[in-house]
């Protein structure tokens, strides 16, 4: 038999063990179908106009003009804003609550003056809860910029007081005052330029979203090797271990049962790949270098799963062991990954686990793409690889009757 | 058909598979944790590398203003170690600040001040670049402001020193523009307490009641259901019996749950506990009997238990926009403990799925063996 109709054998052996396989390879639609539930409004709104925004601006200062301008001009050069002015509190409120609206942007009248006389004023952000991924990103962005740009005026306060007690007349403070304000305003409406970005930089980053898909990608792809850990397990505890195999025979076994393994997760990653792409419009680039992660995660995973197939007698305790293994996993990357203050062990730990990795390396290529965390990742998975192969291979050649 | 002995065998399984038991002890101590975690203010850890290659003194200022934010570690590094522990996952960003930073501010401009890299390790970067700008802004402004003092006609040094000291804590203080997030009207006000660490423990006492179930699966070929039915037996009553256990040892561990989560009305919690564990038997079986065998459960009840949670809202809240899966939820069991916990009506609506689930249970059982004599 030659090495390719070894692997042949294998996948179908696999396949044909019952549904197991199948229940696998497409264990991934209904986990991406729950996300995209979640991510329903933005997968439905993609390439239209993302957001509408209502606006009622009571105060009639100029600056406070400029200063809305800003918040909403990155968004409306991108085409994703289209902006409705309304002329009464009261119709905003119940555009957003009807949902016809995704914002509503309120600014009460007095808020430039009440915040420059030292007095807090404050404006509101109403959002409809079917925006509420989006709305709160750029909320939450909006709030930093604006709290800073309120703090600043704190900065130009103390520098009146200066002035006023260098003897300078109340027309030359209002020109250090107004200069002051517009160069605030200046350096907000350019402030990408601040990290190298042309024009205005967009408020908040989706890096949760990516986190919690590259996430999703590896536990799916760690669920589809399953029944390979089953099959290992009942195949050493039943053929092998009653029949005596050749020692290189049994090494072309173990070599087809890995590919055929990392086959199948290859075919979950198929069906999950396109998903993400579709999901946030990834650039090809990007798209391409996750290739080699999908192709050594799926070796990996497959290596790992005949590895924990052969340690245990009964398939049942292998897939227990399996489970539990990957809970932790997941449970760990998901939760403490950007955790500083772990024990010693557990972040040496953290940083050696080819799930992280996995989840590292589909985070990273398919979004910026960090190189030196790439080869990391690329590294720690191959040097997994390498590890569960080699220790697979010992236990399943002791456990079969060679 | 002597019930209690079946009773007996199945105590006696359960208590001695270690494996599945110790699901319901880690759910136990997970969702303590989770009660504790999510009431608590927590300290954030992320670590975060600053290069700093300017040349003048304005990136200290900026090292010193990052360190007010308290969301992030500092640590101020050279450029190998920054790159090498952002590839080793020690840190999850680098901010580079630029060799002409102090010199740029200086003239006025704030192009390129910093280079700013992130990985998306954490939940917590979403606004850190958003964070980072703002910071070299506020070294931006106060500068401008300083040059602006030394222009006037008779400022000193001791003018400036007033200034620097006036407004060296400026940007630890409240601003005074803000900006308050509003939800609309129709929507559910946020809740004060959350109750994770209960609705999690609902979420793995299903998964629990699955994966231990192994004797359901073979429940709807041959085993233990035809020799039920051979003696005469009722198939209710022997899975009425058989699930006995499996809700005892969920209910028990619910008790610690439920007193660490502190909740005001724990009777009432407990009594819609006790009516979701035993619908919650019923989709076990459900799941079971599709399984087959244990290792396509494995593979379907993990997906099968997240996703009846998730319809639920036990795992987190449901998008609000979801109103139609809101309406349909009512048909999950967890849909009613939800409401429990919070104070909605749940009996009836509770009871009337428990015995739809039991009911749906059954026929499924029914449906699989008969389709396996016929195979």
């Amino acid at each position: 038999m030659n090495p390719f109709s070894f692997i042949l054998y294998d996948i179908k052996r696999l396949f044909g063990h019952g549904k197991t396989a199948f229940i696998a390879m497409f264990s991934p639609i209904p986990v991406i179908l729950m996300f995209a539930l979640f991510m329903a409004p933005l997968l439905l709104d993609s390439g239209e106009k993302f957001y509408s925004v209502a606006i009622l601006n009571e105060d009639d200062n100029e600056k406070v003009s400029q200063l809305m301008n800003i918040i909403i001009n990155y968004e409306v050069e991108k085409g994703d804003v289209a902006v409705y002015p309304v002329k009464e509190k009261a119709t905003g409120q119940k555009l957003v609550d009807e949902g016809k609206v995704a914002i509503f942007m309120y600014v009460p009248p007095n808020t430039y003056v009440d915040s420059m006389s030292g007095k807090k004023a404050e404006m509101e952000f109403y959002y409809s809860p079917n925006h509420a991924f989006d709305a709160l990103i750029l909320y939450t962005g909006l709030k930093s910029s604006i709290s800073v740009f309120g703090q600043g005026i704190g900065v130009v306060n103390e520098a009146i007081i200066i002035a006023e007690k260098l003897g300078l007349s109340e027309d030359e403070i209002l020109v250090i005052w107004n200069d002051g304000i517009a160069d605030l305003l200046g350096v907000f409406i350019s402030r990408g330029r601040v990290i190298g970005k042309k024009g205005i930089f967009n408020f908040g980053a989706d890096y949760h979203f990516r986190l919690i898909i590259a996430v999703l990608f590896a536990s799916c792809a760690y669920l589809s090797s399953f029944p390979v850990i089953y099959l290992t397990s009942l195949d050493l505890s039943e053929t092998f271990s009653k029949r005596s195999i050749p020692a290189k025979r049994l090494f072309g076994y173990y070599v087809a049962r890995i590919i055929s393994g990392a086959v199948l997760i290859l075919i979950s990653f198929l069906i999950m790949f396109p998903v993400a792409r579709a999901l946030r419009n990834i650039k090809i680039h990007f798209a391409l270098s996750v290739i080699p992660g999908i192709l050594l995660t799926a070796l990996v995973f497959s290596s790992l799963a005949v590895f924990i197939g052969s340690l245990f007698k009964r398939g049942q305790s292998a897939l227990w062991a399996g489970l539990y293994f990957g809970t932790a996993s997941i449970a760990a990357v998901s939760f403490l990954s950007d955790k500083g203050n772990l024990p010693g062990v557990v972040s040496f730990m953290m940083r050696i686990s080819p799930f992280r990795a996995s989840v590292s390396i589909f985070s990273n290529a398919m979004f910026n793409f960090v190189a030196e965390r790439y080869v990391f990742d690329l590294c720690i998975l191959a040097a997994a690889f390498a590890i569960f192969f080699a220790a697979g291979f010992l236990i399943y050649r002791k456990r079969s009757a060679v | 058909m002597n019930y209690l002995s079946l009773l007996k065998g199945r105590t006696r399984a359960m208590l001695t598979d270690i494996s599945s038991l110790a699901v319901i002890i880690i759910a136990v101590v997970v969702s303590i944790y989770i009660s504790q975690y999510s009431n608590a203010e927590n300290p954030k850890e992320i670590m975060i590398e600053v290069v700093n290659y300017d040349e003048g003194a304005l990136g200290e200022r900026l090292i010193e203003i990052l360190s007010y934010e308290e969301d992030f570690n500092f640590r101020v590094s050279n450029y190998d170690e920054a790159i090498n522990n952002l590839a080793m996952d020690k840190a999850q960003g680098i901010i580079e600040i630029s060799p002409d930073f102090t010199k740029k501010i200086k003239r006025s401009e704030y192009e390129s001040l910093v280079k700013v890299t992130v990985m998306a390790d954490s939940y917590e970067m979403t606004t850190f670049t958003e964070m980072v700008i703002n910071d070299a802004i506020k070294v931006w402004s106060e500068e401008l402001v300083r040059k602006r003092i030394t222009e006037i006609e008779g400022s000193s040094e001791e003018d400036l020193d007033e200034f620097i000291a006036n407004t060296k804590d400026a940007w630890k203080s409240e601003g005074l523009l803000d900006i308050k997030s509003i939800m609309a009207a129709e929507s559910e006000p946020e809740k004060e307490e959350n109750y994770f660490g209960i609705r999690w423990y609902a979420f793995f006492a299903l998964f629990y009641l699955c994966i231990s179930g192994t004797w359901m699966c073979g429940y709807s070929s041959t085993g233990l259901l035809r020799r039920v039915s051979g003696k005469g037996g009722k198939t209710s009553l022997l899975f009425i019996f058989q699930s006995l256990p499996g809700i005892a040892v969920s209910l028990l561990g619910f008790i610690p749950v439920l007193i660490i989560s502190g909740h005001p009305n724990p009777f009432r919690v407990f009594v819609s506990f006790m009516i979701y564990i035993c619908s919650s038997a019923a989709v076990a079986l459900i799941i079971c009997c599709i399984s087959g065998k244990f290792s396509n459960l494995v593979l379907i009840s993990p997906i099968a238990v997240a996703a009846v949670s998730l319809f639920a809202g036990l795992l987190c809240e449901l998008p609000e926009w979801a109103r139609v899966w809101d309406i349909t939820s009512v048909v999950v069991p967890g849909h009613w403990f939800y409401n429990a916990i919070f104070d909605k009506r749940y009996f009836a609506g509770s009871v009337i799925a428990l015995a739809c689930w039991f009911l749906l249970g059954m026929f499924t059982a029914w449906i699989i063996s008969r389709r396996k004599r016929i195979e």
